[in-house]
């Protein structure tokens, strides 16, 4: 309730803002958003969409809204990380329609053909979205995925252990309290790497070993204590003070706690870029129905909702530009252009990714002794 | 050793096992194996103490499970209106992976329960070649990880549904079907296993003593083995129930569209936390299951059962 | 010849009540792993499925190489969890079993199971809630002013933690089979040995731990197998110090299919081994004793 009330004045906020700009140059009339106008044509009543996701990464009001403009219903199933979902699919796909994989994610799929080519044309609003998710590293063509929500990797840390002015990874890798990392062997090197001066998704043997001296060094010298895929709850409850993890998740935490002293850190040389996008996944029983919801993702009213309820960051220009996101997480999440300049994504690498996997085993098992 | 010392009960003898613990040195010996009361109390609130924990925190204030912020019941009400409500999606998802559990719950354990018992009943009272080699392939449930299961089941229910659609076009899925065979394969070892340490220790001088009075196998097995046998039994399908009702990684590989379960459920939440709604929800199954067996227990006590 | 006959349809009702449950195995089971095997020898890809030709050694060469410590680790710490298990779920199999009524027996025995149906997720949840620095016991330690305010125990990321999270998991395993071997204990047996002069001690090691070594094999055998695999006790109670084979396995599987296999493999042949040493034991010593 108090999140919504805060939702509402930092809306307020923003459409008067927004006036401001209006008042000073009468030419440009542009009028403002204040609902969706995304309309679903007829015929779909009584249809299902099958939607495979990560949890709470969608916003329920998002999906209710679709449900009564269509007359549909949308079937919710989760998973936990890239793997799952394509170890989940490889033998077959059960029935899903969309799918929402991470950046290299959506390279693998397609080179395994577990998703479809996506007709950007009979997605109008494909049009609202950022040049730049478009095109990336991933989907260099834009032919299977539709950018959807975007993250990055930080620290999480408690100001009272070490102040509040951390800006650089080596800060980071130094922090005197307790450090936990969220096991992300890809963005932890990438790190290093990026750090010995390499690229984040070298393929290089020599480097990734020197990268692992590195991160061996850091570890050692460093109080880490805890590495798993979740974290993010020890540090909450005051078992870490430092967790190294994904924004979202972050900024779930800081606003749920509503404390003042959990800050979130992307240093300025960078960091990992996630993007998750949108796919159409082979043999999906309703691909009209998916490219409607895709389409409706991107009205620029519903993209800011989605947004505001999970505090990813949004890919949708218009909304942005429309001063529709929540003023609290816009300021909180979005780095400033010059960190978005050094920002890096994922890359699939194919068969090198077991260069990272053997490195990261020999990184775990050395720090376990 | 023990069987030199004393000859076996007689056939339907009436054992007043009680009588003798009452009195005398018995109880004395068996209050000094026990640890007296203080280690089975001990080990009782052992096993309850993060349930209490997860009770508490289910009337937490605050969304995250981590710190107590104060007494609300808004938790249970989201739970109890999400039943059969559409609306509140992620709670409404909630409730089906609850009842696909359930449902998969049950079905296996009963499955399991059958071919386990009939298993152990054959391999403690019949030879056949290659009862060796079944005895090992018994262990292998438990000794394979699960997630090797899990995904090498996928792989040959890929095999199969692809020769289906080769050969007659049917296009076969995974579902609840997929996932019952799963938790059906690795509860069978279970309970054969359990079922069978109770029949090891049973003499076969019972069921000879009925054959003798002149019972048939049927009835030797209904009338002496079974209900010998059945505490075995029970424990063996109470075992599988509590492995399916937990079991994520088998059901994770061969699930379809709407046969998630409660443990894909709460493991998708591990990238957050788990959700106060998920306690409510824990401590309402606990607080039924408690009311349930709470019944069938006082039904039996009203009979006049006494301990054998 | 009624006798024969009797012994004879037994002979082959035997094998047909084998059967169900043989089939069951050896299709949704045995052909599955016999997939896994041949996968381990594979080389991996990170194409469809994950595995590709030729066949080759190299997983097996690295799963000795570089996971024998955590191999070593996991076999050590699901030692422990049995021996623990099996010295608290012995009381608790005989505290069940010497309930005067059938009430206050089931009772007992449900108040051992209840707590396994909710979800094993949320239950090591709660474990962390309870040994969390600013935890349930930390801080009614501090309220009975046994640590100062401020102090605390570190409870969690230890292998202390892990430990008590498997026994945890696994007690019940101990406690039913032991409690259905117990069930059925005739107690007269031990006045007779009292009479005989023998003592408590003795009793208990020579008439009542002999007559329940069924139960007390197969509870061992339902903890401590799962134990060496478990993955998210340790991940959840444990620190970068107490990795388990189990995750790293359940990594593998995913990422590198066959060395995930490999180490599966690895893992069952050690068991089943060790399974085998300990069968072949028993089996001597009944001789002797026999």
């Amino acid at each position: 309730m108090q999140k919504r009330v805060l939702m509402i004045l930092g809306m307020l906020l923003v459409a008067m803002l927004g006036m401001m700009p209006v008042i000073a140059q009468e030419e440009t009339e542009v009028a403002p958003i204040t609902e969706i106008t995304w309309t679903c044509p007829e015929g779909y009543e009584g249809q299902t969409l099958v939607l495979y996701n990560w949890l709470y990464f969608i916003s329920d009001t998002v999906i209710a809204e679709f449900e009564t403009r269509c007359g549909v219903t949308i079937r919710l199933e989760t998973y936990g990380s890239n793997e799952e979902l394509i170890g989940s699919i490889r033998q077959g796909n059960p029935g899903y329609d969309i799918a929402i994989p991470a950046d290299y994610g959506i390279a693998v799929m397609a080179r395994e053909g577990l998703i479809e080519k996506i007709d950007m044309t009979r997605i109008p609003n494909y049009a609202n979205i950022d040049d730049l998710y478009k095109g990336l590293s991933f989907d260099p063509n834009e032919e299977y995925s539709v950018p959807y929500l975007w993250g990055t990797f930080g620290a999480l840390y408690n100001t009272d252990v070490y102040g509040d002015d951390i800006t650089s990874w080596e800060q980071i890798w130094n922090f005197p309290g307790r450090i936990g990392w969220t096991d992300d062997q890809r963005s932890i090197l990438g790190l290093v790497l990026r750090e010995l001066g390499y690229s984040p998704n070298s393929t290089d043997e020599g480097e990734l070993y020197e990268a692992l001296d590195l991160l061996l060094e850091y570890a050692t010298n460093s109080n880490l204590v805890h590495i798993s895929e979740d974290a993010a709850p020890l540090f909450v409850r005051g078992d870490l003070d430092m967790v190294l993890t994904y924004s979202g998740d972050a900024f779930q935490r800081i606003i749920e706690c509503a404390c003042d002293n959990f800050k979130y850190v992307i240093p300025t040389t960078g960091s990992v870029l996630d993007v998750e996008s949108m796919v159409l996944l082979k043999d999906a029983p309703n691909p009209d129905l998916a490219y409607l919801f895709m389409d409706f993702m991107h009205d620029p009213y519903v993209a800011a909702l989605n947004t505001n309820e999970t505090a990813y960051g949004s890919v949708n220009l218009v909304a942005l530009e429309a001063g529709l996101i929540d003023p609290e997480i816009n300021e909180t999440i979005i780095p400033s252009a010059e960190i978005l300049e050094n920002m890096w994504v994922i890359e699939d690498i194919a068969d090198a990714e077991f260069i990272y996997a053997d490195v990261w085993d020999e990184f775990l098992i050395a720090i376990s002794q | 050793m023990a069987n030199s010392v004393l000859s076996q009960p007689k056939f339907g003898q009436y054992l007043p096992v009680d009588d003798h613990i009452k009195r005398g040195r018995v109880l004395q010996t068996v209050g000094r194996f026990s640890g007296g009361v203080i280690i089975p109390f001990a080990s009782y609130f052992f096993l309850w103490a993060p349930i209490l924990v997860l009770i508490l925190f289910s009337f937490n204030a605050s969304r995250t499970v981590d710190v107590w912020r104060g007494f609300t019941m808004e938790w249970y009400l989201n739970v109890i209106n999400s039943v059969g409500m559409e609306s509140a999606k992620s709670s409404a998802t909630l409730m089906e992976s609850l009842r696909n559990s359930l449902f998969i719950g049950v079905t296996s354990t009963v499955i399991a329960t059958l071919l386990g018992t009939a298993l152990a009943l054959s391999m403690a009272r019949s030879k056949f070649p290659g009862k060796k080699f079944v005895d090992t392939v018994l262990l292998l449930p438990m000794v394979i990880p699960e997630i090797t299961q899990g995904i090498s089941l996928a792989i040959f229910f890929k095999i199969i549904f692809d020769y289906v659609q080769g050969s007659t076009g049917q296009n076969w899925l995974p579902g609840f079907g997929t996932i019952i065979i799963g938790h059906v394969a690795f509860n069978i070892s279970y309970v054969a296993i359990v079922v069978r340490a109770s029949i090891e220790g049973l003499s076969k001088h019972y069921e000879e003593a009925a054959y003798d009075l002149g019972a048939n196998h049927w009835q030797a097995f209904w009338r002496v083995t079974f209900p010998l046998i059945l505490p075995g039994i029970i424990g063996g399908a109470l075992l599988a129930f509590t492995l399916s009702l937990d079991d994520y990684l088998v059901t994770f590989y061969n699930k379809g569209v709407g046969s998630g379960t409660l443990p894909i459920y709460v493991y998708g939440m591990l990238k957050t936390s788990v959700s106060p709604e998920v306690n409510a929800l824990s401590t309402l199954m606990l607080a039924s299951s408690t009311v349930l067996v709470g019944f069938s227990l006082w039904l039996q006590g009203r009979n006049g059962a006494r301990a054998d | 010849m009624a006798a024969w006959l009797t012994a004879h349809t037994r002979k082959h009702s035997g094998v047909l009540l084998a059967l169900p449950s043989i089939l069951w195995l050896l299709l949704f089971f045995l052909i599955p792993i016999a997939i896994v095997f041949v996968f381990s020898f594979m080389t991996r890809t990170t194409g469809t499925g994950g595995v590709t030709l030729p066949l080759t050694f190299t997983s097996y060469e690295r799963a000795f190489d570089v996971f024998s410590v955590i191999l070593a680790r996991s076999l050590r710490i699901a030692l422990f969890t049995t021996l623990i298990s099996l010295i608290i779920g012995y009381p608790i199999a005989f505290y069940i079993r010497t309930r005067k009524t059938v009430l206050g027996r089931n009772i007992a025995l449900f108040l051992i199971i209840l707590p396994f149906w909710t979800n094993f997720l949320v239950r090591t949840y709660a474990w962390q809630v309870l040994l969390s620095e600013n935890g349930t016991i930390n801080g009614f330690l501090r309220g009975l002013g046994i640590l100062a305010e401020g102090e605390s125990l570190q409870l969690l990321q230890t292998e202390g933690a892990v430990l008590l999270g498997l026994v945890y998991g696994y007690l019940p395993f101990m406690v039913l089979p032991i409690y259905a071997s117990l069930r059925r204990f005739d107690f007269r047996l031990v006045e007779a040995a009292n009479d005989l002069g023998a003592r408590d001690w003795q009793v208990f090691w020579r008439v009542i731990v002999p007559l329940t070594i069924p139960g007390i094999i197969a509870g061992c055998i339902l903890v401590f197998i799962p134990a060496i695999g478990s993955f998210v006790t340790p991940d959840m109670l444990g620190g970068t110090k107490t990795l388990m084979i189990g995750t790293l396995i359940h990594e593998k599987f995913e990422r590198d299919r066959p060395l995930g296999a490999a180490l599966s493999m690895i893992m069952m042949a050690l068991v089943m081994v060790a399974l085998i040493i300990y069968a072949w034991g028993m089996r001597k010593e009944s001789r002797n004793n026999g």
